[in-house]
This record gives structure tokens, C-alpha cells and sequence, in this order.
């Protein structure tokens, strides 16, 4: 316990400090250089870095030499401008896209050039000297922006921003996103949505992820910052990937918004880790303009349907914890970045579509939607989510109220829970999520409020997705179908958002209809269980049970894997014909019904096709073995099971096992072995036979019992035959000479009461052989 | 006069009796008519009527015993009775003693060893094996009633183990009259196995093989020559009619050839088979063989006999 709370302590430090305080990065332009004032943000420029728009007749001319490596081009006008500037490189910001490439230059995308020129050069001159070239459209600097700081799942009890229950002082039931009643009714994900998450690396491999995540590799997770594909793992990008899609109801850890139905097979949402930030603040790509509108654009070309960012630009300067008027108006002036805009524009117009921008076959969506955390410095501007065309996500806390840190305003698309340490100064008051190395942390910020709406976006996707379905009928039902009571009028964070909501959103409700396999059999063997296919349709999407009514005790109904079965096992009823009503039922109580009328045919019982024959043994030990499918035979074609029963189990031992019978002869003497064959109601047929175990080497013959008391029989070990029979006294009277037929299991009866008691001479001859015996009669 | 009169009146009451008397069911106890003596087993058991020799006279007819030529006579025998048959050893020993010209008396002692049998249960399995034996213990008494008329009473004891743990005993006895009514010829009428009847295991009775018998003898001398002939009739009192005839030719009282035919139903105590034998007779001491045949069950058996009599 005691390491528990160490471990929770330090990670409730780092969520503050990488969330709301921690990310500053000092690329300020000092205030006295010229034009300074003339372009907003100027103080944010990153030195020796521009990006320059051309247009096409510049491209013309450069595009080919460029793209050799080459700084010299056909252009004259550029090269003075470059030679002056000391420009050391170019290249494109949005590099070829292969199979894009199509639309990445039908939407001017090829025009943005990063230029890298000498890092005494004032940017702002710069700037101005490349905008006066002929050709050239624009010329701007290079931002940095920051980051922006959970079913059966162990840690599910503190995702009070999945399911607040109150119960505690900084609890408010219902402050949460709403989301447990989608989760039973309506979907827990689809693998075919996929969120690009825009921020530092994911643990991809994090155990309570792995299976949602996109490895990285040429289709899947990169990292920006390198251009590469080894993500470096971030705590920020893996606490946002973890609330999208952590692994859900698979019995540890957290559950994420569209993170599937691990228990029940269910997959969910995938996050594709696009890597914008690393750790090197001196790395020049680490979560600039060109990195971060890149990543944006790698998701689109790459299937997400959601771009989740949880980051922005600097407010807070001079990182003093407080932004200064100064701050406040450089940011307000400041121009978001083309390659940035045109990033999104390009995410929100070609996700989930080809070149031409026609919606894929198999793609959810047409188009995409970006989703921007707002900003954390409790301010009522953010210039990414008031210029750009994406949904911008305000944060509210656990009880239900703004968070104090959120930025806000008309601006501010909708609010998800982003927690807020200010209302008790604990980490409980804040976001638990997934963390590096297999690990959980708290965090908070409008960082951790943004990947709610992206995984609710997810969840709608997974939902209403298909053919059709467009980015903006998901942003409608997204915001449309948040609770914009929840925060009353004066809200400045938008609705609050409502999963199940966005869900419901449609009004009326319809009720679902059902029907049976149209070449579903009617008619059943009074044995069998029979599937027969269900199909239910609910025109809202709506999940649905399905009854049937007990008409003959033989219905059920089979859910597997979201499918309906109706299940005839026509053992549980009667023979007869019934009609049962299968009744199917959304969530909302709307029903539809039909009748399905069907026989349960006449039981018959089982036959004997073939009665089993009296059998020798010649010696103990020997066995025999019948396949008793061969003696028995169920008129309906059942498959019948097998009992046997002998009189004397010291004679012999008997198994049944897998239809076959075994019968070992145990001692020397005979018993009847009853086999019995039974269909699955109970009716029988029997089948008997002798086992006769004789001492078959040293005796030709059985006369028994001996002494005699009354009767005699004499049984031989062969079958039926003519056999002479004679008895006399010891003194040659004759007391039986017939000839007579029998067998060992047709013994010949001679009637010896009436004989005095003494010795008796029997003489049994057949064929060649003749064999003695002396009887006595007692 | 007076003697036919009273050994007619005899054998009529005896007769009568043993017609009253007849059994139900079969013979128990057969093995008492089987004759161990090979003389007469030699002309197939006929012979009652003959004053030859009185050795096995208690198994037989003791009235003879006061008619015996000598005083005392004694004889054992070997029998491997019915070897195709019923399997039996007998041994048998007998000794008469004719103590004056009016009475004498007998004793006979025989033993009968079986074949070993199985046991087999009411399953038919075999659980083991018995040996059957048993023995008959005779006592004679004869006397002469007047000069040509005597009678004799053999008192017998019978025993038999066919089965494990199960013995049966039997008392009876023999009656018989002898007549002598001229040299050379003798008669004898009377009752022979007249036992008590025995009971089974499930308490049926069984009467032993009783019969009436009637027999002839006839003793012809020229020389050195002695011709005997036998003729012995039982009418079982289960039903069957028995007859017996033997002849013996003698040759200076020293050497002897017999032959004999006994007749009797399928059924009968005793079927019919026929026998041969022959001894030879020196200072007293007699040595007998008879063979038997014309039986398949019967057939091959042998008696050996070794007698003295002086």
C-alpha cells in the first residue's frame, strides 16, 4: 500500500507538472526586433525556419531541382533570395503520399516548402525577403506548440469520468461522459474506427492497450519528430490513447471510452500513434507546425476517421503561471499556420476516402474530424479551435462544473471531463489513465478531457458508421446530442457531452422487427435441437432481446456473438404442432413480433434389426465384441444409447463404449446378457443373449446338474444336431434312448425324478464322437 | 406227499405277496441282482436251484445250504463289472457251512468302487468330482424242513454313496424253498430281494429290485461226465419277467465250461445278455472265470473267482 501511494503521489506530480504548468519552450523573439509587431506570434518563430508557400509557375521551375536535393533552381529571383538569406536546405512539408499524392497537391499541399536558412537571420526579415519573391505567396514562421494535459477493469472505480456515481464531496452523480449505458445497449468500439492520436508517442505495447493499438510501421503508428517508426513512448500521449481505447472489461486496469468488450470478444476503436512530441527540447521538429500538420495528415492518409490533439500553442510565454495582457493579445493575433490549416482541412475532407475524395468501400465515414483540446490557461481564446475547422473540447470536473484551468468560450464545441485537482487538491479529482511501462497515472487538463470526445466520436462511429455516414452527421450527433442543459445557459464549455445521448439522438424511436430464416424447416424429429437463424433489425441501431412465448416448452432462444437463434429442442415437448411468437425488443421497450409455426413429429421407438446370437467362449478371458449399431435401429434416425444388464457378472464382464459392446468371459458357466438400445425419450429395445463359457478343451459335453435331483440336461459345444442319447442303470436297465436334437443352448431335457437314486451310465454319441459319462441321481 | 404240497403252498403265498407288492417307479439299489459268484455269473446267473456250491449262498439262496454235497465252502471274487457301462470293481467274498444234514449257515460280504464322476452344478459348470461306492453285507440260514424240502432266510444289508454326502441304507432279505423231489433234480421257489424301500432327496420312495422266482435244476452223471442245467425265472415285482438259463459240463469234477442266456425287457433290473464260463477244481480249491456279452452295456464283463470247498 505504502508503495501505492508513493507511486500515485509522483504520478499526480507529473500530471500537473506535463499537463497544465510543465510545457514551456523559450523560442522567443525578443520584443525590440523590427516588425516584431507586424506578425503576430513572432515571438513564438523558431530561428532559422520558415515555411514558404509558392505558386504553381515558381513550382515549375523549382519543384524538380528541389526535389534532386539541389538549392540552386531555374528560378533567379530565388536563388538571390535564398543566397541571401544563407538558406541551407528545402523541402517539402508534406513530402510526396504515394498513393495520395493525388489530392495532397489537388488541395495545394505540394506548395509548402520548410526553408532552413541561417539562424543569425532575423526571421521576421526573412520573412518579409521571401514573401517579395516572385512566386512566392507566403512566408511564415514556425510555431511550437505544447501538450495539453477509464467493466471489471481493477482501476474502474476511479473513472469517475466514465461512471460518477457521487458518494464523495468532490463526486457529482452523472458528472461523467455517460457512457455504460452505450456500452450495454448500443456498442463498446469498432476495430474498423481508428483515432490517430496526435501527440507524444503511445506505449503502444502497454498491456491494457496492446490489442487496440496501431503498431507503428509504414501503414500504421510513426513518429513525426524523428521520421521514423520507433515511437518514443510519451506519458501524455499514452494517458490520451488510454482514455480513447484502453483495453475494456478485460479484468485489469482501466476501461477506455471505445476500448471494446474484451470479455465478451469484442474488439474496439484502434489509436494509431502519430508521435509530434519527444523529450529533446532542442530538436526543431519536436512539435513544430511541419511535424505536427504532417502527423494529422499521415492519419488521414492512413485510416483514421479521428484525429484526437491534445496540444496547442504557448499562452503562457515567459512561463511566469500567469498570462500577462501581452500574452493574451500576442495570442489572440496570432495566425494559425497554412501547413497547419491545410493539414486539417485535408484530414476533415479525405479521411476515409480516396483520391477523389469518395468514401471508401469498407470506410465508416466520409471525412474526418479533427478534435482540439481548448487550453488550460482558463482563458476565453484559443487560436487553433477559433480559426481551424475542428471540434474544440472545453474540460469540466468532477462535480460537474467548469474546470478551472479550461479556456473557454462560444468557440468551445463541447466539454468533456478533464478533472480539476483545484476542488479537493487530489490526484482522485483528476483523470486515471494509462501511463508508460505498463503503468496507470492521473492527469488532467483539457488534454484528458479531448480524448473523451474522441473516443464518444469513435463510439458513434462504431455505431452509425457505414456507407453514408459523414463527418458531419458525427459532429451533429456528437454536439447536438451532448446535454447542453447540464452546465445551464451561461455555459461557456458547451453542452456537457452525453454518449448515450448522441446515441438516442433521433427522437422517435422505431421498433425493431424480426424474422425467421425463410428456408428454416418446420418440421422435427421428436429428438432434435434445431438453430434456426433469427434476424432482428432495429432501424435505430437500437440493441435488442429477443423472447419467444412458451408454446411447447421446446423454445429457446441463443444469442452468439449479437446473432439470434431460435432453438427448437423438441425433447422438451410433446408431439404435436405449436406456434410460438418471437418477440424482439430495443432498449426501449419497442417490439416486434412473429409467429413461427412448426410439428414435432411422432416418437417411434427402436428397433431390433437383428436379434443377438447365444455365444461360446472355449476358455476364460476371451472377449467379444459387437458393434451394436448393427442389431439395433432407431426408426427417426436418432442416435440411440446403450445399456446392458447380465444375470451373473461372475460369468462375464460387459462395457459399452462407443457403440461397441465388449463381453470378456470371466468364469466358466453361462449368463443372459440383455442389451437395450434407448432413443433420447426413453423408449427401448432389447435384445438378449446366452454367453455359455465352457471348459471347451476337456469336455465334449455338459450333462448337469450332476447329482441329478429331478432333471437332467445335456448340452454339447456344438450347434444343433442329431444326437444319440442313452441312459441305463449300473446293472444296463435303460432309463432313456432317444435320438435327439439340441444344442448348447437347446440342452435336452430328461426327466430323472422318477429314477431311484444310483449310478447312472450316459452315453452321448454324435457325429464321430461318443463321450461317457457317469450320473448320478441323488 | 406232504412236501410238494407245502412248497406249492409256499411259492403260491409268496407269489401273491410279491403281485401285491409291486413297486412304483423304478429298482433303486440294482446292484444287489447283480451276481458276484462266477459260476453262476457264468451261465448268466442261473442257479438258485443248484447245491454246487454254497460260498455266496447268503446273496443268493441259503435253502440249497442243507443239500451242499460237502461241509464248508468258501470262495472271493473279482468283478470288473460292466466296463462299457456303469465302470464297477466289485470284490466280493462268501462262505457257506453246511453244519449237519438239517442246517447250516452263509455269510457274503461284497464292495463296489464306481468310476469317479464330475460334479457338475444347475449352471453346468463343473465344481468337482466323486467317487460312487457301495457295499451289500449278507448273513444265510438254511434248513431242511424234511428230507427233500428246505428253506432258507438270507438277511441283507445294503449301502450305497452315489453322491457326495449322501448314503442310503437298505435291510432285506431273501426267502427261498428248496425241493428236492429226486436226485439229480432240485427246485427252488421263493422271494429274493425283499428290502424296505428307500427314500431320495426329495423323499420319494423307490422299492429295491424284489422278485418271485421259480427255478429249476437238473444234474445229469455218465462216467466222468456231470452235465447241469439251470433255469432260473423272476417275475419283478416292478413289472418285468426275467428268465435265466445256464448249463455246466464237468469233466471228472475237475474242469468245467459254462454258458448261459439270461432274458429280460430293456427296462428290466436285468436286460438280457448271455455269458460263458469255465474253472477248473483241484483237492477242494476251485478257480472260476466268466465273461458276459451280448450287451452294450453289460458286454466285457469279467468275474474271476477263487473258492475252496471241502
Amino acid at each position: 500500500m505504502k508503495k501505492t501511494f508513493i507511486f500515485a503521489a509522483i504520478a499526480a506530480f507529473a500530471i500537473f507538472s506535463c499537463s497544465r504548468k510543465e510545457i514551456t519552450e523559450e523560442t522567443v523573439v525578443p520584443e525590440d526586433q523590427p516588425k516584431a509587431e507586424t506578425r503576430a506570434g513572432v515571438s513564438r518563430y523558431q530561428k532559422g525556419r520558415a515555411v514558404v508557400t509558392f505558386d504553381d509557375n515558381m513550382l515549375s521551375l523549382i519543384e524538380e531541382d528541389l526535389k534532386d536535393g539541389k538549392l540552386a533552381t531555374k528560378s533567379s529571383s530565388l536563388n538571390s533570395a535564398m543566397k541571401a538569406l544563407g538558406v541551407t536546405s528545402y523541402h517539402r512539408v508534406f513530402p510526396d503520399a504515394g498513393e495520395y499524392e493525388e489530392r495532397t497537391r489537388r488541395e495545394g499541399m505540394h506548395r509548402f516548402y520548410m526553408v532552413t536558412f541561417d539562424q543569425e537571420t532575423q526571421v521576421t526579415k526573412a520573412l518579409d525577403e521571401l514573401e517579395a519573391v516572385p512566386g512566392v505567396l507566403k512566408a511564415e514562421g514556425v510555431l511550437k506548440a505544447k501538450r495539453r494535459a477509464a467493466v471489471n477493469d481493477t482501476h474502474y472505480g476511479k473513472q469517475w469520468h466514465l461512471k460518477n456515481s457521487g458518494g464523495a464531496s468532490y463526486l457529482k452523480a452523472g458528472a461523467d461522459i455517460n457512457v455504460e449505458e452505450v456500452w450495454k445497449n448500443y456498442t463498446t468500439g469498432n476495430e474498423n474506427v481508428i483515432v490517430s492520436v496526435v501527440d507524444g508517442g503511445v506505449a503502444l505495447n502497454h498491456t491494457d492497450l496492446a490489442d487496440n493499438a496501431i503498431a507503428a510501421g509504414s501503414n500504421g503508428s510513426k513518429n513525426f519528430v524523428k521520421n521514423n517508426y520507433n515511437i518514443e513512448v510519451d506519458d501524455h500521449g499514452t494517458h490520451v490513447a488510454g482514455t480513447i481505447a484502453a483495453i475494456t472489461n478485460n479484468g485489469k486496469g482501466v476501461a477506455g471510452v471505445a476500448g471494446g468488450d474484451y470479455a465478451n470478444g469484442v474488439k474496439g476503436c484502434k489509436v494509431m500513434s502519430c508521435e509530434i512530441f519527444n523529450d529533446d527540447e532542442y530538436d526543431d521538429n519536436n512539435g513544430s507546425d511541419e511535424t505536427i500538420s504532417n502527423a494529422i495528415k499521415w492519419g488521414a492518409d492512413h485510416g483514421a476517421l479521428i484525429s484526437q490533439n491534445s496540444w496547442g500553442y504557448y499562452a503562457d510565454v515567459d512561463d511566469n503561471g500567469y498570462i500577462s495582457n501581452k500574452e493574451y493579445n500576442d495570442l489572440k493575433s496570432l495566425v494559425v499556420p497554412s501547413i497547419l490549416t491545410a493539414a486539417i482541412e485535408y484530414f476533415n475532407k479525405y479521411a476515409g476516402c480516396d483520391n477523389a475524395g469518395n468514401q471508401k468501400a469498407g470506410s465508416m465515414m466520409k471525412g474526418g474530424v479533427v478534435i482540439f483540446a481548448a487550453g488550460n490557461e482558463n482563458i476565453d481564446i484559443d487560436p487553433i479551435c477559433m480559426q481551424c475547422d475542428v471540434v474544440a473540447v472545453g474540460a469540466f470536473g468532477p462535480t460537474g462544473k467548469k474546470a478551472s484551468y479550461s479556456n473557454y468560450g462560444s468557440w468551445v464545441d463541447i466539454a468533456g471531463p478533464g478533472g480539476d485537482s483545484d476542488i479537493n487538491y487530489s490526484s482522485s479529482s483528476t483523470i486515471y489513465s494509462l501511463a508508460p511501462s505498463n503503468k496507470y497515472a492521473y492527469m488532467e487538463g483539457t488534454s484528458m478531457a479531448c480524448p473523451h470526445i474522441s473516443g464518444v466520436a469513435a463510439l458513434i462511429v462504431s455505431k452509425f458508421g457505414g456507407q453514408g455516414f459523414t463527418r458531419e452527421a458525427l459532429i451533429n450527433r456528437l454536439i447536438a446530442g451532448a446535454d447542453d442543459t447540464y452546465f445551464g445557459a451561461s455555459s461557456t464549455i458547451g453542452p456537457k457531452v452525453d454518449a448515450l445521448g448522441s446515441m438516442k439522438l433521433g427522437g422517435e424511436n422505431h421498433a425493431p422487427t424480426i424474422a425467421v430464416d425463410a428456408s428454416a424447416p418446420t418440421s422435427f424429429k421428436s429428438w432434435e435441437t434445431v438453430k434456426i437463424a433469427l434476424t432482428v433489425t432495429d432501424e435505430d441501431g437500437d440493441k435488442c432481446t429477443v423472447s419467444a412465448s412458451n408454446a411447447s416448452g421446446a423454445e429457446s432462444i441463443l444469442e452468439e456473438k449479437g446473432a439470434f437463434w431460435l432453438v427448437i429442442n423438441a425433447l422438451n415437448a410433446e408431439p404435436g404442432t405449436y406456434t410460438t411468437t418471437l418477440t424482439a425488443t430495443d432498449t426501449f421497450g419497442a417490439t416486434g413480433t412473429v409467429d413461427f409455426a412448426y410439428t414435432i413429429q411422432p416418437n417411434q421407438a427402436p428397433v431390433v434389426v437383428k436379434p443377438f446370437a447365444n455365444i461360446i467362449s472355449g476358455a476364460v478371458g476371451q472377449i467379444f465384441n459387437f458393434d451394436i449399431t448393427a442389431y439395433f435401429n432407431d426408426p427417426d434416425g436418432e442416435p440411440l444409447t446403450y445399456k446392458f444388464n447380465l444375470n451373473d457378472n461372475q460369468i462375464a464382464h460387459c462395457n459399452v463404449s462407443n457403440n461397441m459392446l465388449y463381453v470378456t468371459s470371466l468364469d466358466f458357466g453361462s449368463t443372459e446378457i440383455e442389451v437395450s438400445a434407448k432413443d433420447a425419450r426413453g423408449l427401448t429395445a432389447t435384445s438378449k443373449f446366452i454367453l455359455l463359457v465352457r471348459d471347451g478343451d476337456s469336455n465334449g459335453i455338459d450333462a448337469y446338474p450332476n447329482p441329478v435331483i429331478n432333471n437332467l440336461y445335456i448340452r454339447t459345444g456344438e450347434n444343433e444336431e442329431s444326437t444319440e442319447v442313452r441312459l441305463v442303470s449300473e446293472t444296463g436297465s435303460v432309463v432313456y434312448n432317444k435320438t435327439s436334437v439340441f444344442s448348447a443352448f437347446n440342452p435336452l431335457h430328461i426327466d430323472m425324478s422318477a429314477c431311484a437314486p444310483g449310478v447312472y451310465k450316459l452315453t452321448v454319441k454324435f457325429g464321430c464322437n461318443t463321450y461317457k459319462k457317469t450320473i448320478t441321481k441323488r | 406227499m406232504r412236501t410238494p404240497k407245502l412248497f406249492l403252498a409256499a411259492f403260491a403265498a409268496l407269489t401273491i405277496g410279491a403281485v401285491a407288492a409291486k413297486a412304483q417307479g423304478e429298482d433303486a439299489f440294482p446292484f444287489v441282482r447283480a451276481d458276484v459268484n462266477p459260476v453262476t455269473v457264468g451261465k448268466a446267473f442261473a442257479g438258485s436251484a443248484n447245491t454246487e456250491s454254497i460260498a455266496f449262498g447268503a446273496f443268493n439262496n441259503s435253502a440249497v445250504i442243507p443239500f451242499f454235497g460237502n461241509t464248508f465252502d468258501v470262495a472271493a471274487s473279482f468283478q470288473s463289472w460292466a466296463p462299457d457301462g456303469a465302470k464297477t470293481t466289485k470284490i466280493s467274498a462268501g462262505a457257506g457251512y453246511r453244519i449237519n444234514n438239517r442246517i447250516g449257515v452263509a455269510l457274503a460280504f461284497s464292495s463296489l468302487s464306481g468310476e469317479s464322476y464330475d460334479i457338475y452344478n444347475d449352471a453346468g459348470v463343473e465344481t468337482g468330482s466323486f467317487t460312487p461306492k457301495s457295499m451289500m453285507l449278507a448273513a444265510g440260514l438254511g434248513f431242511a424242513l424234511t428230507e427233500q424240502l428246505s428253506a432258507g432266510l438270507n438277511f441283507k444289508y445294503a449301502r450305497q454313496e452315489a453322491a457326495k454326502a449322501d448314503v442310503i441304507d437298505a435291510f432285506g432279505g431273501d426267502l427261498m424253498l428248496y425241493y428236492k423231489p429226486a436226485p439229480g433234480f432240485g427246485l427252488t421257489a421263493g422271494v429274493a430281494s425283499l428290502f424296505a424301500n428307500i427314500k431320495d432327496d426329495m423323499g420319494n420312495s423307490y422299492k429295491l429290485p424284489a422278485s418271485a422266482r421259480l427255478a429249476g435244476d437238473y444234474t445229469y452223471l455218465k462216467d466222468d461226465n456231470a452235465f447241469t442245467a439251470d433255469v432260473d425265472l423272476d417275475y419283478f415285482f416292478s413289472g418285468n419277467f426275467c428268465a435265466a438259463a445256464g448249463a455246466q459240463y464237468g469233466y471228472k469234477d475237475m474242469i468245467f465250461v459254462r454258458a448261459g442266456y439270461h432274458y429280460g425287457p430293456e427296462k428290466a433290473v436285468l436286460p438280457s445278455f448271455a455269458s460263458v464260463g469255465c474253472g477248473v477244481k483241484f483237492s477242494g480249491v476251485r478257480i472260476d472265470f466268466a465273461y458276459l456279452t451280448a450287451n452294450k452295456d453289460l458286454g466285457n464283463t469279467i468275474t474271476v473267482g477263487l473258492g475252496y470247498t471241502f
